[in-house]
Formats: C-alpha cells, structure tokens, sequence
C-alpha cells in the first residue's frame, strides 16, 4: 500500500507552515525602526522560537493524547498497555518531543540561512536540551492530568498555546531575574548551547532544579488523577 | 491458572454497583455472567481490567500457588460501547500498534491476525481502514485482534453484538476451540442461547449482586429439574401455549418444553394439531431461568 497523499501534506504542510509563520513574523520585526529592533535580533529570536517548538511538542504529544483518545474511546485500551498508562504518555513523549527537535532545527536553518544568522553550537549542545525538556514534560503530564479528568479541554489547550507564543518572545530579551519564570532558565540554555556561549553552573542548577520540580509535580499529578479516575468511573468517559 | 474475583464492591455515588461479588475463573473454562441492563456486568470486567478500582475487594490470579494482582495486558479484551480499534487506521496498523504497546513484536502479532481475520473472511481487508468495514465485520476486527494478542484469558463484553447468524456460529465453535486449548474466557452476552451452548458455567448478575452460579447445566437441573423439549413442524409454540395445561412452555416459535412426567406428555403429542419433528429430554432453556430471575413470571412447569 502506498503512503496516504492526504497524510503527506498534512505533515509536510506543518513544517513549512511554521517555516513561513515565523518567516512572516522575523519579517514584521525587520521592519520595525532601528531602535525598537535593537533587541529583536533574530538569532536569539530563532532560538527562543526553538525552545517553544520544544515545549509545544512535548505539552501537546501528552495532553493531546489523553484528549484525542479519550475522544476515540480508546483510552482505556491504552491504559491496558505493558507498563500503564502512564509508561505510554511517557513514551509517546519522548518520541514526539524528538520528532519536534528534528522539525524544530528544519525550521531554524532555513530561517537562520534566511536571516543571515549564525550559529556556534557548543559539541555538548544537546544537554542544553534536557532541561527544558524535562519541564515541558512535567508541564505536559499535568496538562495530561487535567485532559484526563476534564476530558473536554480542547479549547482551554488552545489558550495556553496562544499564550506560549507571546511569553516565549518575552524571554527573547532574557534578564538574570527571569531564570525563576517557567521555562525561562531552559530557553536560555538551549539559546546558549545553540550560540557557543558559556553556560553559568548556577543558571544550569536553577534550570535542572525548575524542570525536576516540574516534572516531580507533572508525574505526580498524573499518578494521582488517574487513580482517582479508576476510582469514580471516569476514565472511559468523554 | 485461576482467576479470583472476592468480594469484589464497587460504589458510584449513591449507587452500590458492586455488592460483593465472588466469581472464578479457570483455564479451559468459559464463564457466562448474565444479566439484565445495568447489573454491573461491564463495571465487574473494568475492575477484572484493573480499568476501575474497587472499593474493596480483590482480583487475584493464582498460578502455581503464587497470587498476584493481574495486568491489564494479560488479558484479551473486547469493550462493550467502546471503540476497540483507531477506525482511521488499517487493520493492520491497528493490530501492530496494538500489539506494540502490549510488548508483542510485530513478526508474532502479524501472523497470528491474520490467521484470526481469514478465519473471519476479512482476510483481504487487512490494509483497509476500519472506517470502511460494516459493524459486523468491525466487530469481528476487533475479536480477531483480542485473539490474536493471546492472552492468558478473554474478556468478552458482548461479543456477538452485530455478527449475522454465520458469524455467531462460526464465533461458538471458535470459542469452544479455545476452550480445548486452555484459554480461560469470562463472556457477558444477551445471546442466551449462545452462552448456554458454550459455558461451562453462568453467574446471574442483579443489581450489583450474584444472584445465582454454578454449571449451566446443573444450574437449570436445579431449577427446573429435567423435561422434554419438543420440536415442532410450524412455528405455532406460543399459539399452542395457551391451549397446554401447566408444565408447558415455549422457547422460541418452533419449540416447546414440557416438565412433566412422559406418560403426560405422551398423552398430550397425539392430540397436537401440529406435526411434531422431534421429542428430546432435556433441562429448560437458559432464557427460560433468565426470564424467571429478571423479567416475566417463572414458568408454571418450575419446581
């Protein structure tokens, strides 16, 4: 059997419309007057648009999940997998918060190329990955948490990808007082593994002790309404 | 091998779903659990899954003098109400995927789908999306990969549910193969004469409670004692009925069932203005207990 047309638009159609998404908003700022672009260099702008592709993957391969199966009511089937449930959540993570590095980086070089920017990654650049990771994976389980309860999340999961964009462009100019926002020390990791820059033991401790925090809350949150929902017959339901 | 469901409650509320329930399960042991709409038939399944919890109680699966709480990967399943399949995906994607999440490798699980749909004739549907399929044969999807999984024993939630007449027998035959080779199944169907036909034993479910369990046979001796059954050559039983004195029943258009001594009996076959095909002695019909625990009055033959 041949691949599916319909599938191969669909996922080549995602890519690059992110491609030109973000392509269209690094045009916007170039326009802007020298002085209000001062901070909006596109190197650092490409790579917090990384750090939020990351995050996005990993909070929409668990929450989604739990939504999108509880929709198909094969939720429970799934629950009925070696390991649990909550071994698939995590594996599904992992594989899709892969897939969003390798989509996230062909999107970055393109627009890297196109924007004139350079990057010096340092060789251990993927460890500036695992922090953030790790959060979006707590922040995900909890999401997960709460689509497996609630169910009928969709439109609330869509406002808190709204609000991602933004808050990751805040971060774009990062101040040492923000390493104790959400993501923030992660990003600005990620941002330093991808430029060359040295990284502080203390931003990293700050960044690993967030995304431990939020993944300890995530894992628990998770364990915990999924035994309340086998306790109160919610789990099939949609 | 033995699965061990003790005193199993399970409370929603203010409903008591579960009210202490005890059933066991063996291998080469088909288990029929009846009863009417909203018993606790799937609540009971759910928490054998481990897909609910109860509220106290236990299920347990001895094996080899070991007991330890069950998987839910370990057993083979079919979800009344519930989509057991992706139905955008082939058969064959959803029996790897499947499979996969099980720890089953796609070289074990493939063959053995196969095998299953070919005996089901969907063998040439195996890359079509499930959407395509008619109920009927979704259904019959959704069996050939519970069996295919092959699991240490078969939880059946109306299995029958949409199979035409040839399925539902090619599906008890199946059922009583798998039987011989040892797999334990816990069947819950409103086809009564389908689980009459394959159950070992039956366990009557009522309002969270086990009304009644034991060998399907020795359940319906005990009720009723033993009779005749009698086939006629039009469907005219329930016509017939009303002009029998008691000890008479019908089961079906074409069948009677006597309780009674055969000289009465004996008296009675020459007057019917039916020809009668076949006379056979024989315990009363499962629907027949069914009818007298749960709906209409018991029969005016019963003990």
């Amino acid at each position: 059997m041949g691949p599916n047309p319909a599938l191969l638009v669909q996922h080549a159609g995602k890519p690059g419309g992110s491609l030109l998404y973000f392509y269209a908003i690094l045009l916007g700022f170039s326009r802007l007057t020298p002085e209000e672009a001062r901070f909006l260099d596109p190197g650092p702008l490409l790579l917090v648009f990384t750090a939020f592709n990351l995050t996005l993957f990993t909070f929409q391969s668990i929450a989604y999940t739990v939504q999108g199966e509880a929709q198909l009511g094969t939720l429970e089937h799934m629950a009925l997998a070696r390991g649990g449930l909550l071994r698939q959540l995590l594996l599904r993570a992992l594989v899709q918060s892969l897939f969003g590095v390798l989509w996230s980086l062909l999107v970055l070089l393109p627009l890297a190329l196109a924007f004139g920017v350079t990057l010096g990654p340092l060789a251990r650049w993927p460890l500036g990955f695992l922090p953030l990771f790790l959060a979006a994976l707590g922040f995900g389980l909890l999401m997960g948490a709460t689509a497996l309860y609630f169910k009928q999340v969709d439109e609330f999961f869509t406002i808190v990808q709204f609000l991602f964009l933004p808050y990751f462009f805040y971060l774009v100019r990062f101040e040492p007082w923000m390493a104790h926002l959400p993501f923030a020390p992660g990003a600005y990791l990620l941002r330093l593994a991808f430029t060359g820059e040295e990284v502080s033991p203390g931003l990293l401790l700050l960044a690993l002790v967030q995304a431990l925090l939020f993944l300890g809350a995530g894992l628990f949150a998770m364990a915990w309404v999924y035994a309340a929902v086998r306790r109160r017959g919610l789990l099939g339901r949609y | 091998m033995r699965l061990l469901v003790q005193n199993v409650h399970k409370r929603f509320g203010k409903l008591e779903a579960l009210k202490g329930v005890s059933l066991e399960l063996g291998a080469g042991e088909i288990l029929g659990l009846l009863g009417p709409n909203g018993a606790g038939k799937t609540t009971l399944i759910k928490v054998v899954l481990g897909l609910l919890l109860p509220d106290a109680g236990e299920v347990v699966l001895e094996e080899g003098g070991a007991r330890r709480r069950p998987q839910g990967h370990e057993f083979g399943v079919l979800l009344e109400g519930s989509r057991n399949l992706y139905v955008n995906l082939s058969l064959l994607v959803n029996a790897l995927y499947f499979g996969g999440i099980r720890g089953l490798p796609p070289k074990e699980v493939r063959p053995r789908f196969e095998a299953w749909l070919e005996r089901f004739g969907l063998k040439d549907r195996l890359h079509a999306p499930l959407a395509s399929l008619s109920r009927g044969m979704q259904q019959k999807a959704a069996l050939a990969l519970a069996l295919a999984l092959k699991p240490r024993f078969l939880l059946l939630d109306e299995p029958t549910l949409g199979l035409d007449p040839v399925s539902r027998r090619e599906f008890e035959g199946i059922l009583l193969e798998l039987k011989k080779e040892g797999w334990g199944i816990l069947l819950t169907s409103h086809d009564l004469e389908v689980v009459e036909r394959v159950s070992d034993r039956v366990a009557f479910l009522h309002r969270g409670e086990v009304r009644r369990q034991g060998p399907t046979r020795a359940l319906l001796r005990d009720w009723a004692g033993e009779g005749y059954r009698v086939r006629l050559a039009e469907p005219k039983a329930e016509a017939l009925l009303k002009a029998l004195g008691p000890g008479w029943s019908a089961e079906g258009p074409e069948v009677l069932f006597f309780l009674g001594p055969w000289e009465a009996l004996r008296e009675v076959l020459g007057t019917l203005p039916v020809e009668v095909l076949e006379v056979s002695r024989g315990t009363p019909s499962l629907e027949a207990l069914f009818l007298h625990l749960f709906g209409e009055a018991r029969p005016s033959h019963s003990a």
